[in-house]
C-alpha cells in the first residue's frame, strides 16, 4: 500500500505536491478541478475537494490509491466514485487532508478514515478534526502571517461546525 | 444518460425551458462572478431542479448540512447575455458550464454589473444569502 502524500505548503490543492506527473479530472466546480487522481512515478493518489465551495477556504483529501482502487474507479462514476475508497472502506486508510485558501494550501495533516464509515460520519469527524489541529497549530510558535491564515481557515471550518 | 462505465454522460442540448440549480453555502450565499486570479473559468450549474441535497450530492459528493440551492432557467440566462452548455463529467453527468457573453475581443469581464445581471436570473433560494 502507497504512503499518504506530503503535500507542499503553497501548491495548488488538486496539484499539492512538486513531482505530480499526471492529473485525471474527474470532476470541477466553476472550471476548477475538485475530484481526481495525481500520479507520480507509479504512485496514484485520489484527490477531493470536501468542502468550502463558495468562500476562500476548502479542504482536501488525499487518499493513495492501490490497483485495485484504480480499477474500481474505472469503473465507476457519479457520486458513486468515492464508495469503498472514502466511504464504506473495507479497511482504514492513512490520509493526509490539506486546507486552502483560493485554492493555495496553507495547512496539512495526517489522518485516517475509519473503515465501512458512512458520508455524514466522515464529514463530522474530518472538520472536527480539522478545527482542534488549526487551534492547535494557531497556538504554535509559527509567524504571525501564518497564525492569521489559520485562524480565518478555523473561522471558516467552526462556521461549518455550527451548521 | 450515462454509457458505458467510467464514461462521459451524452452531451444535452439545453432548451430555453430547461431549468438550473446553483449550489450554494449557508453563510457563504452563491457564487455570481467568476474568481479567474484563482482559475475559475466557468460557473457551474446542474440540470433540473434539484432539492439542496441532491446538488450537493452532485457538487461535493457529500451532504453537507449548510447546502443550499437557488434556480434558473437556460433561456433566463440566455437572455441576460450568458452562454449555457450542458458539460457533463465523469462524477457529474448533470454539470452545466455558463459563460459570459461574448465581446468582440473575446468573453466579456465577469465585473459587478454582470454578478448582478447574473443573480437577477435566479428566482429563490432554499435558504443561504446573496453572496456579493
Amino acid at each position: 500500500m502507497s504512503k499518504s502524500v506530503l503535500p507542499k505548503l503553497g501548491n495548488l490543492a488538486w496539484a499539492p505536491i512538486t513531482s505530480v506527473e499526471e492529473v485525471e479530472i474527474f470532476d470541477r466546480y466553476n472550471g476548477v478541478p475538485t475530484l481526481g487522481v495525481f500520479r507520480t512515478g507509479s504512485v496514484a493518489h485520489l484527490f477531493w475537494r470536501v468542502l468550502g465551495y463558495t468562500g476562500d477556504i476548502s479542504l482536501w483529501l488525499y487518499v493513495p490509491l492501490s490497483d485495485g482502487d484504480e480499477q474500481a474507479l474505472d469503473d465507476d462514476e457519479g457520486p458513486g466514485l468515492l464508495d469503498g475508497i472514502v466511504y464504506h472502506s473495507p479497511r482504514q486508510r492513512y490520509v493526509t487532508v490539506g486546507v486552502a485558501d483560493f485554492n493555495r494550501l496553507i495547512f496539512e495533516r495526517e489522518w485516517s478514515i475509519p473503515a465501512e464509515a458512512k458520508r455524514g460520519e466522515i464529514l463530522h469527524s474530518l472538520v472536527e478534526d480539522v478545527a482542534a489541529a488549526l487551534q492547535f497549530a494557531i497556538e504554535e510558535g509559527f509567524p504571525a502571517s501564518r497564525r492569521e491564515n489559520y485562524r480565518k481557515a478555523q473561522e471558516a471550518v467552526r462556521h461549518l461546525v455550527a451548521c | 444518460m450515462p454509457g458505458k462505465k467510467g464514461s462521459l454522460a451524452e452531451v444535452q442540448e439545453l432548451r430555453d425551458d430547461v431549468e438550473l440549480t446553483q449550489y450554494g453555502e449557508d453563510g457563504e450565499g452563491f457564487r455570481n462572478h467568476l474568481r479567474v486570479n484563482i482559475g475559475e473559468t466557468e460557473m457551474s450549474l446542474i440540470i433540473g431542479r434539484q432539492s439542496k441535497m441532491a446538488v450537493a450530492l452532485l457538487v461535493t459528493k457529500a451532504a453537507p448540512p449548510w447546502a443550499t440551492a437557488r434556480y434558473t432557467t437556460a433561456g433566463a440566462l440566455r437572455q441576460a447575455g450568458f452562454e449555457v452548455a450542458h458539460s457533463p463529467t465523469r462524477g457529474n453527468p448533470l454539470h452545466v458550464s455558463v459563460f459570459p457573453p461574448s465581446g468582440p475581443h473575446g468573453p466579456a469581464e465577469w465585473d459587478d454589473g454582470m454578478a448582478m445581471s447574473f443573480d437577477k436570473c435566479f428566482t429563490e433560494s432554499t435558504g443561504g444569502d446573496i453572496r456579493e
